[in-house]
């Protein structure tokens, strides 16, 4: 069955359907909440958290074809609110998913994720929002705007500010040297 | 291509590698979680009518709130509010609401031409108004902070209950002041006084600002404030006084259409006095009686709107009843019922006014009648009776339940008023 159809159904009760569509997002959305909460305790409550909410609410949702994006928003909202209310308990880093995960280049690797994931620690939970939205998630910035509830300038700069802090961490000078077009000019 | 360009366009590929692992292992527990969440009717959920961008970006709040915080917050908050409830409870003054029980306050009263206040228990005397003037009849308003007196010749004076800010409220002499009494509020006078030789209803502000004449059509005595708010005025037409009262009527405080409760039966030879209100304003009690030979005044209830006139019970060797007043709690009236058609065997009776019986008779050892006690008044915790006979200087108290009656340590030339306080 395509997704409309499972989500047609959940609309309707089915929560096997609902496991369907779960079992085909939660990889992800995992993975966003801990980019955006760098602890993955809080990443799975606010995971937990979306993932009721969106089940809760799904008899609500006017149009199938925007329940990615409607579950992804659910997600990022509830990993910034729980970010907000334990804003003072200490951030764990964990680096886990790396370790499970074959990687064919492993020195170089490991040492540009390592620079990444540190530039993304030195980010704000606001920033990583956009992030993970926009690079991990797929979604278009005007609707990262729109989801996050903020202007689409405020995104476009938020998104440029990560940038900017991630190429720095990942050492964007290796890029640099392949970008280079014979004859020294530059693309 | 530019390197920015470049590590834009690996960055998805760059953040699966470093976030996208396995399946998380709490998938079973959050689809358990979410087999046992009930889906919300689709009618009830905003984003049926409403922007889902808008819905999705309020903050979820299923579980693991933050009680300890939420705890702590609230505990201040009601911490907060308790202080400023006793700042503000504080430093006002508790005040007992116009009408029905009370507790027992101070009882005012004068001698010596200055006017008293008494503490009944022990009997601890203070002069609250000390002139060169001759003041009396001191009347408590009915929250127990102010006091109203005459002070001769015919002016009515207000003070605070510690003797302060005295404030004259008749701008000139009235000739002959038959009552007065405060509204409900406290911040009106009701005085029953003869204005150029005619009995007249005179509505007094007790900060002495103005003073205005009730206009209801006719000569009118023995004006009361209705029960609870004062919002209308009891009266009698006092047109023949020779006899006593033929009629009883009503009118707003403010004046305007006087609507009667009982018109007049001085054709029948029967005439009226002493209405009084129910504290709750529902019932009116009132005194009949006929010129035949001897007292024969009975005792009347009827309801506000005119309706369910009734006598109450007499015991057979009784000749008459005159009512007085009515209990705090509207359950008694007091009366002075006696047993010739003279005032020699007179007696002190609380009558319950259902009429059920004929009361509790109170044993009294002094002559006591029926023109010379102008008033008596229920304790405002209903538990004894004050009162003063012509017979005697001392005020008298007496216990509407054992029947008994004892005389009090202080002088008084006028008629009782106890404070009310808030129980």
């Amino acid at each position: 069955m395509d997704q409309r159809g499972l989500i047609e159904r959940a609309r309707r009760g089915d929560h096997d359907a609902f496991a369907v569509l779960v079992d085909g997002a939660l990889r992800r959305l995992d993975a966003a909440a801990r980019l955006i909460l760098r602890d993955p305790h809080l990443a799975q409550d606010a995971v937990q958290e979306g993932l009721i909410r969106a089940w809760r609410d799904l008899p609500g949702l006017r149009d199938p074809d925007r329940f990615d994006a409607w579950l992804h928003r659910l997600i990022v909202n509830a990993c910034l609110d729980l970010g907000r209310r334990r804003r003072r308990r200490p951030i764990e880093v964990e680096l886990s998913p790396i370790d499970s995960v074959t990687v064919p280049d492993h020195s170089n690797a490991f040492a540009e994720r390592d620079l990444l994931d540190a530039a993304l620690r030195r980010l704000d939970p606001g920033h990583r929002a956009v992030v993970a939205l926009h690079y991990l998630l797929g979604m278009p910035l005007p609707e990262v705007a729109a989801s996050l509830g903020i202007p689409y300038g405020t995104a476009k700069s938020r998104l440029h500010y990560a940038l900017t802090a991630m190429r720095t961490g990942a050492q964007v000078g290796a890029y640099e040297a392949a970008a280079t077009i014979p004859g020294g000019q530059p693309a | 291509m530019t390197s920015d360009r470049r590590f834009e366009q690996d960055l998805p590929s760059l953040l699966e590698d470093l976030y996208i692992g396995p399946m998380p292992t709490y998938r079973d527990y959050v689809l358990h979680q979410t087999a046992r969440t009930r889906q919300r009717p689709a009618w009830s959920i905003p984003g049926r009518w409403l922007p889902m961008d808008d819905i999705a970006r309020q903050p979820v709040l299923v579980p693991r709130l933050p009680w300890r915080t939420i705890g702590l917050g609230l505990a201040l908050l009601a911490l907060l509010v308790g202080m400023i409830a006793a700042l503000v409870v504080g430093g006002r003054p508790h005040l007992p609401a116009p009408f029905g029980l009370a507790r027992n306050g101070l009882v005012a009263y004068a001698s010596g031409g200055d006017i008293y206040t008494v503490d009944p228990v022990t009997g601890n005397s203070t002069a609250i108004v000390r002139s060169p003037e001759t003041d009396s009849n001191p009347r408590w308003s009915r929250d127990g902070t102010q006091l109203a007196f005459e002070r001769n010749p015919g002016l009515v004076y207000v003070v605070r209950s510690d003797g302060s800010a005295l404030t004259r409220v008749t701008p000139e002499p009235l000739s002959t002041i038959d009552s007065y009494a405060f509204s409900p509020d406290g911040k009106e006078i009701l005085i029953s006084a003869s204005v150029a030789g005619v009995p007249s209803i005179l509505v007094a502000a007790t900060d002495g600002s103005q003073i205005r004449q009730l206009d209801v059509a006719m000569p009118a005595t023995n004006a009361t404030w209705r029960p609870p708010n004062g919002s209308e005025v009891l009266f009698m037409d006092a047109r023949d006084e020779s006899n006593g009262y033929g009629s009883i009527h009503v009118v707003s405080a403010t004046g305007g259409t006087v609507r009667t409760i009982l018109p007049s039966a001085e054709a029948a030879g029967r005439y009226r006095g002493h209405p009084a209100w129910s504290p709750d304003g529902s019932l009116i009690s009132y005194g009949e009686w006929t010129h035949a030979p001897g007292n024969n005044v009975q005792t009347h209830v009827i309801a506000a709107d005119g309706t369910g006139d009734r006598t109450l019970p007499i015991p057979p060797t009784a000749v008459w009843q005159a009512p007085y007043g009515w209990s705090n709690d509207g359950s008694r009236l007091f009366a002075i019922r006696g047993y010739t058609g003279g005032v020699d065997q007179a007696r002190p009776v609380a009558i319950p006014v259902e009429g059920s019986g004929f009361g509790i008779e109170i044993q009294y050892p002094g002559a006591i009648d029926t023109a010379g006690v102008s008033a008596w008044e229920w304790a405002p915790d209903d538990s004894s009776i004050l009162g003063k006979p012509t017979s005697a200087a001392s005020q008298v108290l007496l216990d509407p339940v054992a029947g008994t009656s004892r005389t009090l340590p202080w002088t008084s030339i006028s008629q009782p008023s106890w404070q009310r306080l808030a129980p």
